[in-house]
């Protein structure tokens, strides 16, 4: 990833959490690191006042109130900037405005869910019997 | 007291292709930003999904041609919105389930998860999957009808629910939790405001 390097001390309960989020989000401890102190530097000063009390004085119950409230806000934007750019790329594109009333999309969403039901029960699955397991010493019989 | 809302992938679907086709305002938009903001006319709402609904989403999307990005986006945002809505309910993985007569697979796993999650309240674009009839064989009760005749909207009862499941299209759903107009009688009444439950409680005149 390009970029400058930064160095800090971190909170020994802060640094377990980003091994666990570069673990879990397959990314490097940097990389993790900087994406999520990406979300600190937005804030306004006073912001960054306010998350340190809290941080510092909040306890659990307070950082999990935070934490509710911030998901929460990420997932609303996440859908308006993601309606935006559908909106945006269709247009750009000239694709997919084919006309039809509201019940012709949601008659549309019906057969396209239906569709790909029957797409994956048309996948044999595989029979029992060969599905390797494991003994109960380790390792596969 | 919390709403918990179950929106049928069809339902998600719906909104994204709207979107796709410039529409800015759908029915389904209004639900699904209902289950973002986490809040209706009627009060807080909690989102019931479950990781398979999450899965379908993503892969219908992916088929309909829209960028894998951001069908994942979609994916994310809303298990991100349910994970940590009003109750902080993560999705559901239901186990067993599979009693309730539906011809469809899908359909029943949808039920499944929406009478596992508790929801008041569980919205479709297939009515006609969930009524009695051909494709269904559940026991509910056909509250109303749209004014082509389809039901557009079921109660289900069940031992897990003092009021029930009830079953709406997307259409009737938006009229009461985005429009404010009163449900049937005997629909959603818990959340009404009184005075709606006292005008519905009123004896009805007959047709």
């Amino acid at each position: 990833m390009a970029g400058t390097t930064v160095s800090f001390i971190a909170d020994p309960k802060l640094a377990a959490r980003i091994k666990e989020i570069a673990r879990s989000d397959g990314v490097t401890q940097s990389q993790a690191a900087a994406r999520a102190s990406a979300l600190g530097a937005m804030l306004s000063p006073a912001a960054r006042r306010t998350l340190r009390f809290v941080v510092e004085e909040g306890g659990e119950e307070a950082q999990r109130q935070l934490e509710v409230a911030l998901a929460k806000a990420i997932a609303q934007v996440g859908n308006s900037v993601l309606e935006r750019r559908l909106l945006a790329r269709d247009r750009g594109a000239g694709a997919a405005g084919d006309g039809g009333g509201e019940e012709d999309d949601t008659r549309r969403a019906v057969a396209a869910v239906a569709e790909y039901r029957r797409a994956i029960a048309a996948i044999p699955s595989e029979p029992v019997s060969d599905v390797e397991t494991a003994s109960p010493g380790g390792g596969a019989d | 007291m919390v709403l918990r809302l179950a929106l049928d992938v069809n339902v998600w679907v719906n909104h994204y292709l709207s979107l796709s086709k410039w529409r800015e305002r759908s029915a389904a938009r209004d639900l699904v930003h209902i289950a973002f903001n986490g809040h209706c006319r009627l009060g807080p709402v909690q989102l019931i999904i479950s990781h398979a609904m999450l899965d379908t989403l993503q892969e219908v999307l992916v088929r309909l041609e829209m960028p894998e990005r951001f069908a994942e986006a979609a994916r994310d945002a809303v298990e991100a919105s349910a994970t940590l809505g009003i109750l902080g309910d993560a999705p559901y993985a239901v186990l067993g389930g599979g009693v309730q007569p539906f011809l469809d697979p899908e359909d029943r796993a949808v039920f499944d998860m929406a009478v596992a999650g508790g929801a008041h309240l569980l919205v479709t674009n297939n009515m006609a999957d969930f009524t009695p009839g051909p494709r269904s064989d559940v026991d509910a009760e056909v509250m109303r009808r749209d004014p082509e005749g389809q039901p557009d909207t079921l109660l289900f009862k069940h031992p897990g629910s003092r009021d029930g499941l009830i079953i709406g299209s997307v259409f009737a759903a938006r009229s009461w939790l985005h429009d404010g107009e009163p449900p049937p009688p005997g629909v959603i009444d818990q959340f009404l405001p009184r005075d709606f439950r006292d005008a519905n409680e009123q004896p009805r005149r007959p047709p």
